[in-house]
């Protein structure tokens, strides 16, 4: 049996969009998710933490970009260059990623308690884990993400 | 050109572009002159957590009373923007005590970020 999943904000059936970021395999609601494209040019931002890559222009708007990989300390095997726009009810965030899967229809049943051993960031901000065929996906609580991220120091 | 024009010092740093508001500059000067001035001299590479990429200059800012050197890189130059060019920080970054203070994109040189002169002058020296 199946442990309880953590929160009670994910219903049956919720589309997330999965992807590549390092070595490990995460989600994110596909609502959360406005546009996906590549990476263009960047612009450091001083005083930023080390994991916000830059500002990239998305139609005249700067779009604040954060490497999951390197928030998350995640192995690479090369750059991240694929952009998801993310927007919550506060931020609007691109969230840097290597390889985007595909959208996957998950029932909350599927669901199971993160069991990471590590990274302990990727424990701490997941909402869920989910095992299907072709290997495990970290469901993550993205509005705790972009507040954890945007803290400095 | 219109009447709501600003203009800017559009100053190098690590990688970054600042924008400074040309009113509050008194003299651009190699560093070495800055450093020997009665002034003191902002480190904004260290102020701003960027790693200086060519030898650098001060600019020197002046308001309310102060006046200190900011150290950037070289090849400060200047541009005029009109209001709506300037854009607040995306709110995901915002910081009140930071002394970034807005940005504008600049058509062949990507992000700028606009210096909040007061802030920098009235934390002086880190």
């Amino acid at each position: 049996m199946k442990d309880e999943p953590r929160g009670d904000t994910v219903s049956d059936g919720v589309p997330w969009l999965v992807f590549d970021a390092g070595t490990a395999r995460l989600g994110v609601p596909a609502s959360a998710i406005e546009e996906i494209m590549p990476l263009g040019v960047v612009t450091p931002i001083p005083l930023a933490p080390p994991a916000i890559s830059g500002l990239m222009g998305l139609r005249g708007e700067a779009l604040p970009l954060l490497d999951l990989s390197a928030f998350f300390g995640l192995d690479t095997t090369g750059p991240s260059r694929t952009v998801l726009a993310c927007r919550t009810s506060a931020y609007r965030v691109g969230l840097l990623c290597h390889r985007v899967r595909g959208i996957r229809n998950i029932a909350s049943q599927q669901h199971c308690v993160p069991r990471l051993a590590a990274p302990a960031r990727l424990r701490e901000l997941a909402q869920a884990e989910v095992e299907e065929d072709d290997g495990l996906s970290v469901l993550l609580d993205i509005h705790a993400v972009l507040e954890t991220a945007r803290v400095r120091g | 050109m219109s009447e709501g024009d600003r203009l800017f010092a559009v100053a190098p740093l690590g990688g970054a572009r600042l924008l400074i508001a040309a009113a509050r500059i008194e003299e651009i000067a190699p560093d070495a002159v800055a450093q020997a001035s009665e002034w003191s001299c902002i480190d904004l590479a260290c102020t701003l957590g960027l790693e200086a990429v060519d030898a650098q200059h001060g600019v020197l800012v002046s308001g309310g009373g102060r006046a200190a050197w900011l150290l950037v890189d070289r090849g400060t130059r200047f541009t005029r923007l009109s209001a709506d060019a300037l854009q607040a920080l995306p709110a995901w970054l915002h910081d009140a005590s930071s002394p970034l203070c807005g940005l504008a994109l600049l058509s062949d040189e990507g992000f700028a970020f606009e210096l909040n002169v007061d802030q920098l002058l009235e934390t002086g020296p880190t």
